[in-house]
């Protein structure tokens, strides 16, 4: 199984210079689909799902691997890889903003460029470093991930009854997008919100714009400085944008702002 | 009359919106609530002033609820224009929470620019308490689904065992037979074989009673009959028991007894048996050369029975498990000869008396001591000797006596007539009900030997038609494979003197028959 199929990689767009969009979690590849307008005239679009995620092969999927965010930054090296791609700028979203640091400090000389959106070293408050969220939040939401107390109402059946028979009913009718296993999005889910990169960060030596929105629970303000003051040479641009998917909710606002930090490259 | 009300249709749509059974409110794109109905306002606890240009919809819900919520239902709805019963928790105003499942819409204006979001909530309180019911159910069918596989997994290793075991005496049982059966008899060969015969169904009879026991425990069929007895005869009993295995292993065995006698309120043979198996077991995982040590003592309101010895030990994983049954069967480094029921069934016969086994080990080959913690009788007792009067192991020749032997296996008869008649004794034999109680009205036996068991009528009906008849009565034993307290209590009913489980046990029966009151002419 190579990295294109794993991945449910999708390339696109006119251009040469290769663009990386990684989806974040809860979400998959789709959720680029307002931003990829403004550079499939330009670039080479590369999209794809994280393994457990989308349309990607969820019989991949390793619960040691995929244990730490490491393990996902090992598949975008791959997919680089494979794709032969060379000076890629590289689009992660959320916690995929962090899997891109990891993977630039592996192999710097593949990046070109970062653009992190909604970024966040640490989603955990740590004495003075505010992540925006206490032990317990995270705790709340992991439980409530695990116990099917939170989100798309019809997991609770594979979760009760067991999938192994029907496994339709594991899959969201309703909710086309962000599929993914209840059980995957729950370990993706602790290693997303107990991640802690803030020491990755020094080492991170390609030009990195940080896309901050305006009244993100997620990344709250002062995690966009955190990163910005970490990162040597890093540019941060605050959105008008608010909520955490300013690619969703802002697609002009936001594919401008990536738009003018390429140019100025 | 105003013009809201003339017309009923609108009346009763604004009602349906205000008051339906489902919360509704629209939403600018970024959140921000511009219309509630009054079912939002009493689920929320707030007033419309508080909420209308005021405030997100996502903040009013928990901090997992917002962060699902921007994680998966915005991006969502974003994409696909719709979500579909998403289920978040909203906080009232009053701090308590409300669960409930979200579906909303995105309206878009003429130019395409989404204007509005309009959102119904509907309580989930009751659902998500049967959702968690049922998780809860789910993950109590698995455990009690894999316990039953462990426990099918273990009964199969144990029939293994058992099989196992129960072969491993009929091997020279048989050989002896052949060897009686061909050579001519020598007095020297004949009472070799018969000894090795005796010592393998002796063997093989302690492994079915343990297996009887183990299967009265579990049925919860198993009374004990306790009186104040004096431990140290019962521990007495139990190294009598346990002499021939510690001796055979070449061990070094002390004892220390105190001076004070000890009382406890105990069914003596039951006590000793746990006491046996421990010392049993000491002599199976104690290798040649080595000593076992027991020890009887009182502490304070307590009896201690210490039971050390030199062996191979246990370590850390082993100790809380060497109780469970058929554990020995499991471990194939230590294993020895057996069915690891020993230790089950001496914690199960201590702690119906009250009482606590523990185990403790300094680890691998630092040897195993197991104390058995029993509460003591305060005060001396006089004469409580009774309890534990052991049958004298072998038989003075006794006044010969008429004895009716009713079975309807010929063979058995046939060698207990043998045996019987060796010591003097007059026999007659019957093979069924109505045959045995017609022979004991002739024959006027001092003692009926009688399976229950029988063609005809049953060895209860004969039992009640023999005592039904006036004159001198038998002394009446029943003999059965059943060795149940309700079939005691049965064999009783029907007029029984004593219930004796087969195989009867050779010496005992001689003793019984010594023992009958004498004849009155």
């Amino acid at each position: 199984m190579n990295a294109v199929e794993r991945n449910n990689v999708r390339v696109s767009g006119l251009g040469t210079r290769p663009m990386v969009f990684a989806h974040g979690f809860g979400c998959d590849q789709n959720m680029w689909r307002f931003m990829l307008p403004a550079f499939e005239a330009t670039h080479r679009v590369i999209l794809f799902d994280h393994v457990g995620a989308g349309s990607s092969d969820a019989s991949a999927y390793d619960r040691t691997k995929y244990g730490t965010l490491d393990g996902y930054a090992t598949d975008v090296l791959e997919l680089c890889q494979t794709l032969n791609l060379e000076d890629v700028i590289f689009v992660g979203h959320s916690v995929s903003s962090m899997i891109g640091v990891l993977a630039a400090r592996r192999e710097p000389a593949r990046f070109g460029a970062l653009v992190l959106v909604g970024p966040s070293p640490r989603y955990i408050n740590d004495n003075d470093y505010e992540g925006g969220f206490s032990e317990q939040d995270v705790e709340e939401l992991l439980d409530a991930l695990d116990s099917n107390y939170l989100g798309w109402s019809s997991a609770t059946a594979p979760a009760i009854m067991g999938n192994a028979d029907r496994p339709e009913l594991g899959s969201e009718l309703a909710n086309s997008f962000c599929r993914m296993d209840p059980a995957i999005a729950s370990q993706f889910a602790r290693v997303t919100f107990t991640s802690d990169n803030r020491q990755d960060l020094s080492g991170v030596g390609v030009p990195t714009l940080i896309l901050q929105c305006s009244d993100d629970i997620i990344a709250p303000l002062s995690v966009g400085d955190f990163i910005h003051e970490r990162i040597a040479g890093s540019q941060l641009v605050r959105l008008n944008a608010t909520g955490h998917c300013p690619n969703l909710s802002a697609p002009e606002e936001t594919a401008e702002a990536i738009s003018s930090f390429l140019r100025r490259l | 009359m105003d013009e809201k009300t003339s017309d009923p249709i609108e009346a009763d749509a604004s009602d349906l919106y205000e008051n339906a059974p489902c919360a509704f409110l629209s939403t600018l794109p970024d959140g921000t609530i511009v219309r509630v109905n009054q079912t939002f306002l009493a689920w929320s606890g707030r007033p419309a002033e508080a909420l209308i240009g005021r405030v997100r919809f996502q903040t009013l819900l928990t901090v997992g609820g917002r962060m699902y919520y921007e994680t998966h239902y915005a991006p969502l709805l974003q994409m696909q224009g719709f979500v579909n019963e998403i289920a978040l928790d909203m906080r009232r105003a009053d701090g308590s929470v409300c669960p409930v499942v979200a579906s909303a819409r995105q309206l878009r204006g003429p130019d395409g620019t989404v204007t509005v979001n309009r959102i119904a909530l509907f309580d989930s309180s009751d659902r998500r308490r049967y959702e968690r019911e049922l998780l809860v159910a789910r993950k109590r069918a698995e455990e009690s689904a894999r316990s039953l596989a462990e426990a099918d997994r273990r009964r199969n290793e144990f029939l293994a065992v058992l099989g196992h075991e129960l072969r491993n005496p009929l091997a020279p049982i048989r050989s002896g037979l052949e060897i009686l059966r061909r050579v001519p008899l020598d007095e020297r060969i004949k009472s070799t074989v018969t000894g090795m015969m005796q010592r393998q169904v002796a063997q093989m009879t302690r492994l079915v009673e343990d297996l009887l026991d183990v299967s009265r425990i579990g049925q919860d069929q198993f009374a004990l009959r306790r009186v104040p007895v004096d431990l140290s005869s019962v521990v007495h009993n139990a190294i009598e028991g346990s002499e021939t295995l510690l001796d055979g292993a070449g061990l070094t065995f002390t004892a220390t007894l105190p001076t004070i006698p000890i009382y406890a309120d105990a069914d003596a043979s039951r006590l000793a048996q746990a006491i046996g198996n421990i010392l049993n077991n000491a002599a199976k995982f104690t290798p040649r050369g080595g000593a076992v040590a027991l020890t009887l003592e009182r502490s304070d309101d307590d009896a201690l029975i210490r039971v050390r010895d030199s062996g191979i030990g246990l370590d850390e994983q082993q100790l809380p498990l060497v109780f469970e049954l058929f554990m020995q069967a499991k471990s194939s480094s230590s294993r020895r000869d057996g069915l690891g029921i020993g230790l089950t069934l001496a914690r199960n016969l201590v702690e119906r008396h009250d009482g606590r086994i523990t185990v403790h080990s300094d680890g691998l080959g630092k040897g195993t001591e197991f104390t058995i913690r029993l509460p003591a009788r305060t005060g001396a007792l006089q004469s409580a000797s009774h309890a534990f009067s052991r049958t004298p192991a072998a038989a003075a020749p006794s006044t010969p006596r008429r004895i009716l032997i009713v079975d309807d296996d010929h063979d058995s008869t046939e060698l207990m007539r043998l045996s019987l008649e060796l010591y003097g004794h007059e026999i007659q034999i019957a093979h069924d009900g109505h045959e045995a109680v017609d022979t004991s009205a002739t024959f006027q036996p001092h003692l009926v030997l009688l399976d229950i068991g029988l063609p005809t009528i049953d060895g209860y009906e004969a039992a009640r038609r023999i005592r039904a008849r006036p004159g001198a009565q038998p002394v009446l034993v029943a003999l059965t494979g059943w060795g149940q307290d309700e079939d005691r209590r049965k064999s009783a009913a029907a007029g029984f003197d004593l219930h004796l489980v087969k195989p009867v046990d050779h010496d005992a029966l001689m003793a019984l028959i010594a023992e009958l009151p004498a004849p009155l002419a």
